[in-house]
C-alpha cells in the first residue's frame, strides 16, 4: 500500500470517527470513550505522517509570500490545541475508560465535587464544537489534496 | 470537479450507511447497550436510533464548512 493510500484511508477514518464522537447519542458513552482513546493513536500517526510538512512549514513560517502556509500552520496548531484540550477534559470526566484501567479520573470517580466535574464537562463540550469547525477548515485548506487522493485511491478517472 | 465531488459524496454516504446499519444491528437494538457510567443522569447517553440523523448532520456540517472555507480561502490566499 502506497503512502498516499495509507494517509487517505487514515484521514477518512478520522473524519468519520470525529463525526461519531461529536454525536454522543450515536455511539453511547462506552463506545464514545473507547473510540476517543483509539483516536488518540490515529491522530498521533496522522501527525507523524505529516511531520515533513510540519518541519518544512515551520521553517518557512516567516518567509515572504507564504500567507497560505501561515494560515494553514496557525489553523493546524489551533486544531491540535483543541484536540489536546478535548482529550484532556474527556479524560477528566471519564466514566468508563479510566476506571476500567484502574485509574481514578479527576472528575469522574464519583467522589469529586460535581462543580469540578461540571467545569470539565463544560470545557469538553465547548472545545468539541470548536474541533468540529476547525476540522472543517482543515479539510477546506487540504481540499485539493483530498480530492486528488480520493481520485487515486477510489480509482476515479478525471474527466 | 463538481461531478467528482458528488461521486465522493455518494461513496462517503455509502460508507456512512453501512456504518449506520452495523450500528443499528450491533449497538442500538434493545438490550445490547453496554452501560451508562456511574452517574444516573448519564443514562440518556446510550445509543439512540434517532442519532443516526445527527451523525449525518455532523458529516454534512463538516463538509459544508470545508466547502465554504475552501471558497473563502481561494479568494483570500
Amino acid at each position: 500500500m502506497t503512502r498516499i493510500r495509507i494517509v487517505f484511508w487514515l484521514d477518512l477514518t478520522l473524519l468519520l470517527s470525529v463525526c461519531a464522537l461529536e454525536t454522543l447519542g450515536f455511539t453511547g458513552l462506552v463506545i464514545h470513550e473507547w473510540l476517543a482513546t483509539g483516536l488518540i493513536a490515529l491522530i498521533f500517526v496522522h501527525i507523524l505522517l505529516s511531520w515533513n510538512w510540519i518541519a518544512a512549514s515551520s521553517r518557512r513560517l516567516l518567509a515572504r509570500k507564504s500567507a497560505r502556509t501561515r494560515v494553514n500552520f496557525v489553523l493546524n496548531f489551533c486544531l491540535f490545541l483543541s484536540i489536546v484540550t478535548v482529550v484532556l477534559s474527556g479524560l477528566m470526566i471519564s466514566e468508563i475508560v479510566l476506571p476500567a484501567l484502574g485509574i481514578k479520573a479527576a472528575g469522574g470517580d464519583g467522589t469529586s465535587p460535581e462543580a469540578t466535574w461540571g467545569q470539565w464537562r463544560y470545557v469538553h463540550n465547548q472545545t468539541s464544537d470548536l474541533v468540529l469547525i476547525l476540522a472543517g477548515l482543515h479539510l477546506a485548506i487540504n481540499w485539493d489534496w483530498s480530492l486528488a487522493a480520493a481520485r487515486r485511491c477510489l480509482g476515479i478517472r478525471p474527466r | 470537479m463538481i461531478r467528482l465531488t458528488l461521486r465522493i459524496l455518494v461513496i462517503l454516504s455509502a460508507i456512512g450507511i453501512v456504518a449506520a446499519m452495523v450500528w443499528l444491528v450491533v449497538i442500538a437494538f434493545p438490550g445490547s447497550h453496554q452501560g451508562f457510567g456511574r452517574r444516573p443522569f448519564l443514562r440518556h447517553l446510550r445509543p439512540q436510533p434517532g442519532a443516526v440523523i445527527v451523525y449525518f448532520g455532523k458529516l454534512i456540517l463538516i463538509g459544508s464548512i470545508a466547502w465554504l472555507g475552501r471558497r473563502f480561502l481561494k479568494l483570500r490566499l
